[in-house]
């Protein structure tokens, strides 16, 4: 082991293997050797079985650094010799470690959420849901003052939350009247739970990232605003009437978003995946979904999509627009929660906008090009 | 070069019959496997030397996939060429 052998060495164990003299076993390797080296530098490639190919490889010109001067000097190209061992070679001498392979290694992928255990914290929940929302169209409106319209924004909101409610309404009365087992009623009520997860992930990252006090007002406010609203509930319909709109709720974004995306096909895998796993009857939902989508036609945009392992803000922008230029107002519109575009994680939701509210029009060529320059603006300002 | 082109110019020149110089060959080849196997370097003076060489273990990222792989650890043979055969081989002229 490890000890270094000569040419002696090698001629020895030839001649006590094959029987012939010590001299005549030196000759033979020296001459094999001797025969080896020239054919080598004579620029040829050699192959010996059982060893392996030695052939010269052409290295191109290079510029280097001299060590002692910190002079830019240029290596010339030249030739070196390489060596590839034999497949026997090979195997012989990684004989100790042939019974490892390539493995391939798990990685954490970092959309997956836990499910809450508990569901009885509804209203809780539900401060939480439109704490999010609506601190995101504040954020976004007080950044984008000269070219965002933050009013639109909210109504659109609220709008958004009138249509659910009467959904919800709608599908609370139905359920009442096919008197569904209690089962039933409760396996949907789950849904919410991973994406209100989904939206304090969101606001976590706020909190940490702005830490601004003046949200501090606006959430008091809206505490205000839940408590009348579940006050609301609890007028007209009582315990179950609360889980049950709040499922629906939930169904009511994914029904926009399906419709909105064209049926891109990873929002659809993720949710299909959570109502599997959460064992939803595919076709009570399916009905569901396809009841909301023709309540909720209207309010396609602004809506919010998910950030993807090869899947960029400029891929979002060719799916929703047409161009993958226009990325740029993807930027501007959630430019309070984005610091670096080139360096988002996955799962991480971006909001939409119209594409009227910046003039986007991918068939107009002023108006990629407008989209071009503010690229550039905003790489300079990154930068 | 091929190696059956080797061994004749091989026989040539130590003047012995083709099947004793294919013997004494593979002979010297199994010595030298054998030595490099058992991790000891081989250096022929005027060739260069035979060192096995460990390798650590190693993740490897597949940008297409995605996947993160874990390479084992192994053993390589590496060839270094002495001196002479090096720098004879630099000074050859690119033909072509």
């Amino acid at each position: 082991m490890n000890k270094k052998l000569t040419i002696l060495d090698i001629a020895d164990l030839v001649a006590t293997k094959s029987g012939v003299t010590k001299k005549e076993a030196e000759l033979f390797v020296k001459e094999f050797f001797s025969l080896a080296s020239e054919i080598i530098s004579s620029g040829e490639s050699l192959t010996i079985k059982g060893v392996g190919t030695f052939l010269p490889v052409w290295v191109d010109a290079r510029t280097s650094v001299d060590v002692n001067t910190k002079q830019p000097i240029e290596i010339p190209g030249h030739y070196k010799l390489s060596f590839t061992p034999d497949k026997t070679m090979k195997d012989a001498v990684n004989a100790p470690f042939a019974a490892f392979t390539t493995e391939v290694v798990e990685v954490e992928i970092p959309e997956m959420v836990e499910i809450k255990d508990d569901d009885n914290e509804y209203s809780e929940e539900q401060t939480d849901e439109s704490e999010t929302l609506v601190v995101e169209d504040e954020v976004l409106s007080d950044i984008n003052i000269e070219i965002a319209q933050p009013e639109i924004v909210e109504t659109e909101v609220v709008e958004e939350s009138k249509v659910s409610d009467s959904v919800s309404e709608d599908i609370d009365e139905e359920i009442t009247k096919v008197s569904v087992a209690e089962s039933q009623i409760e396996t949907p009520s789950v849904l919410p739970v991973t994406y209100v997860q989904n939206e304090e992930e969101i606001q976590k990252e706020y909190r940490r990232r702005t830490r601004n006090g003046y949200l501090f007002g606006f959430l008091t406010a809206l505490i205000l605003f839940v408590i009348f609203i579940s006050l609301w509930f609890f007028i007209f319909k009582g315990e179950k009437g609360i889980s049950l709109s709040f499922s629906s709720f939930k169904l009511s974004t994914v029904g926009e978003q399906i419709e909105g995306e064209n049926l891109s096909n990873n929002v659809v895998d993720i949710q299909e995946n959570n109502i599997d796993s959460l064992f939803v009857d595919p076709i009570e939902t399916d009905e569901l979904i396809a009841e909301i989508e023709n309540t909720s036609s209207e309010n396609k945009y602004p809506l919010i999509d998910t950030i993807q392992r090869g899947k960029f803000l400029t891929t979002i922008a060719e799916k929703h627009y047409g161009d993958k230029a226009f990325w740029v107002y993807i930027y501007r519109e959630n430019s309070g929660r984005i610091w670096n575009p080139r360096d988002l994680k996955a799962g991480f939701k971006v909001v939409v906008p119209a594409a009227s509210k910046y003039g986007i029009d991918a068939t107009n060529p002023e108006s990629v090009s407008k989209a071009k320059e503010l690229e550039k603006q905003i790489l300079y300002e990154i930068e | 070069m091929e190696y059956k082109e080797f061994l004749t110019q091989l026989q040539k020149r130590i003047k012995k019959d083709k099947q004793a110089t294919e013997r004494l060959s593979s002979i010297m080849v199994k010595v030298l496997r054998e030595e490099c196997a058992n991790m000891n370097t081989v250096s022929v003076k005027g060739f260069g030397s035979f060192e096995p060489k460990k390798k650590l273990e190693r993740e490897i990222f597949n940008p297409a996939t995605g996947s993160k792989m874990l390479v084992p650890p192994k053993i390589v043979l590496t060839f270094k060429p002495s001196t002479s055969v090096k720098n004879q081989i630099k000074e050859l002229k690119p033909n072509e």
